[in-house]
C-alpha cells in the first residue's frame, strides 16, 4: 500500500486540488449568486429585471462549469490513476521486480487498485455532497423549481458521481493490464470510458425506473417537470382505434405537412407547432414527452450505482485474471 | 537432496520462435551454478521461467520441488530474481528502494542489506535515477538479497560492474551461500569470472541445453588429445571438438580414450576451453550425465 | 589462525590447495593441536572460493586423521596430531644424521636427492 501511494501521490494530491478548487469555485458562487438573490428578489420587475438577468445568465454559466468540471472527472480519474496502475508497471518491466517480491500478483494488484480508490472515493464524496448543496441553493433557469433532475446534474450528484468514478479508475487499470503500453491503453481508456458513460446516462439510467409520459401543448413546459428524456409520439390513451385507422407514421407524416405548407416556420422537430398538435389530435394521436421525474431521483441514483458496482466488480475480477496469466 | 531447481524438458516459446527447448537439468540445493552461453541462448528465458516471470510453453519447472508460481506465497519468499534489466522504480530514493523491499517481503534483512550499500558508497538519499548504471544494479541486487531467498536467480550480475564492485559481489553471494546456504543461479558471458566461485555449470547454446553438472566431474571427464592427424577415430568417446593444423590434430573429447598410441599427447583442459569447444559447436552435447557432488555436509555454525 | 591463499595457475585444484596449506601449517606449528581452523564463511571472506570446496577440504583433512569437526563449534586440529609430529621429528633428526654422513663421504646436494630418490624408485618396484 506505502508503494502505490508513494508512486502515485503526486497524481492523488493533484486530483485532490482540482476537487477542492471545484468546491472552492462552488462556495463561491453560491455566496455571489444569494447575495444578489437578496437584493433582486424572487420575481424581479423593471429595471431591476436587466440587472438581475445578468445574475441568473451568470448564474446559468456558473452551472455549465460545475457541470464540465466534474464530467471530465471520471474521465481525468481513468486516465491519470487507472490506466497507468498496472500499464506503467508492464511497460517498464518493473512487474519482473514487484511480482518477485513477497506478494502474489494478485494481491499486490488488490492492495494497489484499494490505495487509489479509497482517496477517489473520499474526493468524489465531498465533491457531490457539495453539488447537492449548491444545486438546491443555485438555479440556473428560471428562479422555480429545484433543478435536480436535469440530466446533466443528475450526472453530478448524488452518489452517482462516486460510482461512475470509481468505475473509470477500474477500467482504465484493465484496459492498461490488457494492452501493456500507456499510449495506446490511454487512447483506449479515453474512447471506451467515453462511450460507456455516454451510453449509461443516454439510455440505460433513463431506463432504470419506469418514465412518465406528459403530452405536450403548445404552452412551454417548465423543466421543473423532471428530466426530459426522449420525446416521440403515440396514440392518445383510451382513444377507440378504428379497424381501418392509418399507421402513427403515416398520421405524423402528414400532419408534417400540414403544417410546414401552413407555415412558413421551420422548428425542429415540428411538434412545437400548435397546427401541428391539432392536426394530430384530429387523428387520435398525441406528441408526448417522456421524463423521468423527481420523485425517481434517488431510485435511479442507486440503481446507476450498483450497475456501477457490477461492472467494477466485474472489471477487478477481468484485472486479476489478466495480471496472473501475464506472461513475460 | 532435493533439487533447488529442476527443469523438465521445460521450453518456451515466442511465436514460433523457441528462446528455450527440451531443457532438462537439476541445479543442486547449495551450489553455486554457473550459466554461460552467447547472447539469445536462452539463459534469461531460463532463469525468468525459475523465477515465475514467465510461464512454460512445454515442460515444467519447479523450485524446492513447487511449482514456480507467481501467485503462491510459499514460492515468492524462497526466490530471489534479479532481471537483466535491473528495473527499479526510478523516482525512488535508494533508501525507498529498500523500504519497498522491506513492505513487500515477509522476512526481509534491512540491517545488512542497508550496510552492504553504505559499504559500497552509495548514498542512500539519493533518487535512484540520478545513481550510474553499475550503482543502480548494486541497489537492485540488495533488493533481491534483502529477503534473504534460498534461490538467487541472477542473470547477468556482474555485467557493468567494475572490478571492486564485482568482489563485493562475489563476496557477498558466497558469503550467503557459506552462512545460509543459500542456492546461487547466476549467468554470465565470462567464463573466468565464473570459474572461481562455481561449482556447477550449464552451457546453453541455441535455446538448448548442451552440458550441465558439476565443474569437477567436467574437468575430469574432459580430455585434450594432441596428435598426428589421420587417426582420429575413438571409441566410447565423444569428440567435441578437432583442430588440424598441418599435421598436427588437436582434439577435445568427452570420455575415457583409454590406452592410448605413445603418438598421442594426453592433456587437461582448463574450464574456459571446454565451454568454448562446445560453444563453437552449437549441436554437441554431453554424453555422461554428471553426478551431483555436493555431499550433504554438517555447515558450519555462524 | 591460518591465512590461506590461492594459486590458480598453478594447476593443482583450489580444495587440494587448501588440504595442502592445512597440513603445512601443521607441520610448521603455525596451527597446534586443539587449534580451531578458520569457518568456512571466514576462509570465504580471505579467499575468492566456493563455499563448497571448503567443505570438501576440510571433510578430507577429517577423513586423514588431521582434523576434527566438533557439532556447535567448527573444525579443530586433532590433539593425537602430537604423536604424529613426535614420529616425523625423530625421522626428521634421524634424516640429518645420514645426510652429514652422505655429506662427509663427498656428495653434494644433487647426488644426495639423487640418491634419495633412486632408493624410491627402486622401492616402489619392489611394491
Amino acid at each position: 500500500m506505502w508503494l502505490t501511494w508513494r508512486r502515485y501521490r503526486v497524481r492523488i494530491i493533484l486530483m485532490a486540488l482540482y476537487a477542492l478548487a471545484l468546491i472552492v469555485f462552488m462556495i463561491i458562487t453560491e455566496r455571489a449568486y444569494q447575495s444578489a438573490l437578496s437584493s433582486c428578489g424572487l420575481r424581479p420587475t423593471g429595471s431591476q429585471l436587466r440587472a438581475c438577468s445578468g445574475v441568473i445568465s451568470g448564474a446559468e454559466s456558473h452551472d455549465s462549469w460545475v457541470v464540465v468540471g466534474l464530467g471530465i472527472l471520471p474521465f481525468l480519474i481513468g486516465l491519470i490513476l487507472g490506466t497507468p496502475l498496472v500499464a506503467s508497471e508492464l511497460e517498464a518491466k518493473t512487474n519482473r521486480l514487484a511480482w518477485t517480491q513477497g506478494v502474489t500478483r494478485t494481491r499486490w494488484l488488490l492492495v494497489s487498485w484499494l490505495t487509489l480508490v479509497i482517496p477517489v472515493v473520499i474526493a468524489m464524496s465531498l465533491l457531490a455532497l457539495t453539488v447537492q448543496w449548491w444545486l438546491t441553493h443555485v438555479r440556473a433557469s428560471d428562479f422555480v423549481g429545484t433543478g435536480l433532475i436535469q440530466s446533466n446534474q443528475f450526472g453530478i450528484s448524488g452518489v452517482a458521481p462516486i460510482a461512475a468514478a470509481v468505475f473509470a479508475l477500474s477500467f482504465g487499470a484493465v484496459v492498461g493490464a490488457l494492452w501493456g503500453r500507456m499510449s495506446w491503453s490511454v487512447a483506449a481508456t479515453l474512447v471506451g470510458l467515453w462511450l460507456v458513460l455516454g451510453t449509461m446516462m443516454g439510455w440505460i439510467v433513463p431506463s432504470l425506473a419506469p418514465q412518465v409520459a406528459v403530452p405536450v401543448s403548445a404552452a412551454k413546459l417548465p423543466s421543473s417537470l423532471g428530466w426530459l428524456v426522449s420525446a416521440g409520439v403515440r396514440r392518445i390513451p383510451d382513444v377507440r382505434v378504428g379497424p381501418h385507422a392509418s399507421s402513427v407514421t403515416s398520421i405524423v407524416q402528414h400532419c408534417t405537412n400540414i403544417a410546414n405548407s401552413s407555415s412558413n416556420l421551420q422548428s425542429g422537430g415540428g411538434h412545437v407547432s400548435l397546427v401541428y398538435l391539432q392536426c394530430l389530435n384530429s387523428h387520435g394521436v398525441q406528441a408526448v414527452d417522456f421524463y423521468q421525474p423527481p420523485s425517481h431521483y434517488w431510485i435511479l441514483q442507486w440503481r446507476e450505482a450498483g450497475v456501477y458496482f457490477v461492472l467494477v466488480a466485474a472489471l477487478l475480477g477481468l484485472s486479476m485474471w489478466l495480471v496472473r496469466r501475464w506472461r513475460a | 537432496m532435493t533439487a533447488a531447481l529442476e527443469t523438465v524438458d521445460l521450453g518456451r516459446r515466442y511465436m514460433i520462435n523457441w528462446a528455450l527447448r527440451n531443457c532438462t537439468l537439476q541445479v543442486p540445493e547449495g551450489s553455486i551454478t554457473g550459466l554461460v552461453g552467447p547472447n539469445g541462448a536462452g539463459k534469461s528465458t531460463l532463469l525468468r521461467l525459475a523465477a515465475g516471470v514467465s510461464r512454460p510453453s512445454a515442460g515444467s519447472v519447479s523450485v524446492f520441488g513447487q511449482k514456480a508460481d507467481q501467485n503462491s506465497a510459499s514460492f515468492l519468499a524462497r526466490v530471489g530474481y534479479l532481471d537483466q534489466d535491473r528495473p527499479l522504480y526510478k523516482q525512488l530514493r535508494v533508501e525507498e528502494m529498500l523500504k519497498f523491499g522491506q513492505q513487500l517481503n515477509a522476512s526481509w534483512d534491512q540491517e545488512s542489506a542497508t550496510k552492504w550499500l553504505v559499504d559500497l558508497e552509495i548514498p542512500l538519499d539519493w533518487k535512484v535515477s540520478l545513481l550510474s548504471t553499475g550503482q543502480q544494479a548494486q541497489v537492485a541486487l540488495a533488493v533481491c538479497m534483502g529477503k534473504r531467498p534460498d534461490l538467487m536467480l541472477l542473470d547477468e550480475p556482474m555485467a557493468s560492474l567494475d572490478p571492486l564492485a564485482r568482489r563485493g559481489v562475489t563476496q557477498m553471494l558466497l558469503d550467503s551461500v557459506a552462512a545460509r546456504g543459500t542456492t546461487v543461479l547466476l549467468s554470465s558471458q565470462i567464463v573466468s569470472e565464473l570459474e572461481p566461485i562455481c561449482d556447477h555449470l550449464i552451457i546453453l547454446s541455441k535455446s538448448q541445453v548442451q552440458v550441465s553438472g558439476s565443474i569437477g566431474s567436467m574437468l575430469a571427464n574432459h580430455h585434450v588429445l594432441v596428435g598426428p592427424e589421420g587417426s582420429m577415430s575413438f571409441n566410447a568417446v565423444n569428440v567435441i571438438s578437432s583442430k588440424v593444423a598441418g599435421r598436427q590434430a588437436t582434439l577435445l573429447v568427452e570420455g575415457d580414450p583409454g590406452k592410448l598410441g605413445s603418438e598421442w599427447q594426453l592433456l587437461a583442459p582448463d574450464l574456459e576451453e571446454i565451454v568454448l569447444a562446445y560453444l563453437a559447436k552449437p549441436n554437441a552435447r554431453q554424453t555422461a550425465s554428471s553426478e551431483v557432488s555436493i555431499e550433504t555436509i554438517d555447515r558450519d555454525p555462524s | 589462525m591460518i591465512e590461506f591463499r590461492l594459486d590458480r595457475r598453478s594447476g593443482v585444484p583450489a580444495y587440494r590447495q587448501i588440504i595442502d596449506q592445512v597440513r603445512h601449517a601443521i607441520q610448521l606449528g603455525i596451527l597446534q593441536p586443539g587449534d580451531q581452523l578458520p569457518t568456512v564463511r571466514e576462509v570465504v571472506k580471505q579467499i575468492t572460493i566456493n563455499p563448497n570446496t571448503v567443505h570438501r577440504a576440510y571433510l578430507e583433512l577429517e577423513l586423514q586423521g588431521l582434523t576434527e569437526g566438533r557439532i556447535g563449534s567448527g573444525t579443530f586440529v586433532r590433539q593425537s596430531l602430537s604423536e604424529i609430529s613426535n614420529q616425523q621429528t625423530k625421522l626428521l633428526s634421524q634424516l640429518e644424521l645420514w645426510i652429514r654422513r652422505a655429506q662427509k663421504a663427498g656428495l653434494g646436494a644433487e647426488a644426495i636427492e639423487a640418491l634419495i630418490a633412486e632408493a624410491m624408485h627402486s622401492m616402489k618396484e619392489e611394491e
